[in-house]
């Protein structure tokens, strides 16, 4: 009995702790949020399929793609393939979780990695070792239902209060402003210097080709160059 | 109709992608290389993703631009994205009454 409740009492440690470390990311997801809200009810994209790709995608960049896919006129079959090139990195992230998971059963497993962010991973794959399984899936709760449910009350919130913006604004604008704001932080060496121009100026060039290939072979060609003059010169 | 359907598979295939090592492909590798391609996919996918953004906004002009290289010299201070993106806004509004 006693062991039960000992047991029980570090187990709602381990969600508490888990609400504790998610909410300063909580916090700076905030405006992010709203702006993609925002952004999501000055464009052409249908409400609620702009709204469910708040909590279903819980990928704000992919989500923001999304809108502008939508609005530039891009095909669905395009539009699918940059949210998959955006969200590749999730790939990565779940090959990084893998002893994380290893011990749990197969319904967290197939649970779990639904909220599976860069936030989290960074958080969960240095803190997550120190609980055993029970508590590790704890602990993933309190990350990520807090987080799952701020990001859908502030992109909500996005969509509720963006409207008021005068249409004169042109708040949709804010979408291509918003790329613009996340591609500067990625661009660090010369290969995302080079992925970075190599793709804006595909981009260019290509921006009214058919169903969004543009973009595609921007993407495409963007890492190409990224990896081409990665290399040094001895490779 | 398809806004839904795209935003339903748009999600479907992200969840893949993070199963993916872990229920589905337990225990294997990356494939080599599979991180660099990753690390510059951002870059890539984020730049031209605001260029076709702008040449599609209707009427977008000299201060669009501006508001676009405000908000770049904002991200390299950076400055919190909700707020970079709210003084790239009130540039372009203010510029467009004035230009």
């Amino acid at each position: 009995m006693t062991d039960t409740v000992t047991h029980r009492v570090g187990l709602d440690r381990a969600v508490r702790s888990g609400v504790r470390d998610v909410l300063p990311i909580i916090l700076s997801l905030i405006p992010f949020g709203f702006a993609i809200g925002a952004a999501v009810a000055a464009s052409a994209v249908d409400n609620l399929a702009g709204w469910l790709g708040g909590p279903l995608l819980l990928a704000g960049s992919a989500h923001i793609a999304i809108v502008n896919a939508i609005d530039s006129g891009a095909g669905f079959a395009a539009a699918l393939v940059i949210v998959v090139m955006i969200n590749s990195r999730f790939a990565a992230y779940s090959a990084g979780m893998v002893s994380l998971f290893s011990d749990q059963p197969r319904w967290f497993r197939l649970v779990g990695p639904f909220a599976l962010v860069d936030q989290l991973f960074a958080l969960a794959g240095q803190r997550g070792k120190t609980f055993d399984p029970p508590g590790f899936r704890r602990y993933w709760m309190g990350l990520t239902l807090p987080l799952g449910m701020a990001w859908t009350v502030t992109i909500s919130l996005g969509m509720w209060l963006g409207p008021l913006v005068p249409a004169q604004w042109g708040l949709i604008y804010s979408v291509p402003l918003i790329f613009v704001a996340m591609a500067v932080p990625s661009i660090q060496d010369r290969s995302s210097i080079w992925a970075g121009s190599t793709a804006a100026i595909v981009a260019l060039v290509g921006a009214n080709w058919l169903a969004g290939l543009g973009v595609l072979l921007a993407i495409v060609a963007g890492v190409i160059a990224g990896i081409l003059t990665g290399r040094s010169p001895g490779e | 109709m398809n806004d839904l359907a795209l935003v339903l598979a748009a999600s479907g295939l992200t969840y893949l992608l993070r199963i993916g090592f872990i229920v589905v492909l337990a225990g294997r590798a990356l494939p080599p290389g599979f991180l660099r391609v990753v690390d510059l996919v951002k870059p890539a996918a984020f730049s031209a993703l605001a260029v076709v953004g702008m040449v599609h906004f209707a009427g977008f002009g000299i201060p669009h631009l501006i508001a676009a290289l405000v908000v770049i010299v904002g991200a390299r201070l950076r400055f919190e994205l909700l707020l970079n993106v709210a003084v790239g806004m009130v540039m372009m509004v203010l510029l467009s009454r004035i230009i």
